[in-house]
């Protein structure tokens, strides 16, 4: 009976939490919040925010792609392994 | 006879490995600084110099912001995913851990550098703690990115001597039969 008594209390205590106005996301705020997003700094601001990860991404294309020579290239002590096999047979 | 598929033949392909472990490196580096930096410590949002935080409109103003540049790193982790697990299934890729724990040393280090260069120093953006310090918290976040780096390197400079596929296979060209 107690723990139906807590689990109730929590309930409502959570309940009540939620409908208060803070939970609600600013309602009387978010056109504020919209015109400081979406106006005619938008497009400049977009870029400046994705511009350092853009940059990144193509340093990682150049770092991946540069023929730096050890990218392909065999099996170290591979070639002694398969001279010593053809021996063998 | 399995000897035979191993000779300087066969291709030891590291870029597929390495490419994800950048990628991963890349946007976990973007989630601390976000997660770590922007969230739990506060000390600057993602367009701080030019909406300053004054109140709870500005806050939110910056919390899109924010938003934008986690949603890109967490599109170049999945990147990074992608292809680690490509990579997994390739029987020419080596599976080493040390170029895989380098790649993403180094991706961290790479997108330090690189936001810490544009962000702080050039456009000014956003300093990494403003104040009386702010120059030097700029010049530390740097010189740690320049640091993971040059341990990301050692690492998958040493990691040259993995050659061992998933699983502990050997290596094999790409189209083997």
């Amino acid at each position: 009976m107690k723990r139906i008594a807590a689990r109730l209390r929590a309930t409502v205590i959570l309940a009540l939490g939620l409908m208060s106005t803070g939970a609600w996301a600013c309602e009387t705020c978010r056109p504020r919040v919209e015109a400081g997003i979406y106006n005619e700094h938008f497009v400049g601001r977009l870029a400046l925010t994705l511009m350092p990860l853009l940059v990144v991404l193509c340093l990682v294309a150049l770092i991946v792609g540069f023929p730096w020579g050890a990218g392909r290239q065999g099996v170290p002590g591979a070639s002694a392994r398969r001279h010593a096999s053809r021996e063998e047979s | 006879m399995t000897n035979a598929l191993q000779g300087p033949d066969v291709a030891v392909n590291r870029r597929p490995l390495l490419a994800a472990a950048l990628l991963l490196g890349v946007g976990m580096g973007g989630f601390v600084d976000g997660i770590l930096l922007h969230q739990i410590l506060q000390w600057h949002n993602m367009l701080a110099s030019q909406v300053p935080v004054t109140d709870l409109v500005s806050a939110k103003v910056n919390m899109f912001w924010d938003g934008l540049f986690h949603a890109f790193t967490w599109l170049t982790t999945a990147a990074g995913l992608v292809l680690l697990w490509r990579a997994g299934r390739r029987v020419d890729v080596p599976w080493s851990g040390r170029i895989l724990s380098g790649g993403v040393l180094a991706g961290w280090g790479l997108f330090n550098v690189v936001e810490g260069l544009i962000d702080h120093q050039l456009l000014g953006l956003h300093h990494v703690k403003p104040g009386p310090h702010e120059l030097a918290w700029d010049l530390g976040f740097l010189a740690f990115g320049v640091v993971l780096l040059l341990v990301g390197g050692a690492l998958m400079r040493a990691g040259r001597e993995d050659t061992r596929a998933r699983g502990g296979r050997p290596l094999r060209p790409l189209h083997a039969h």
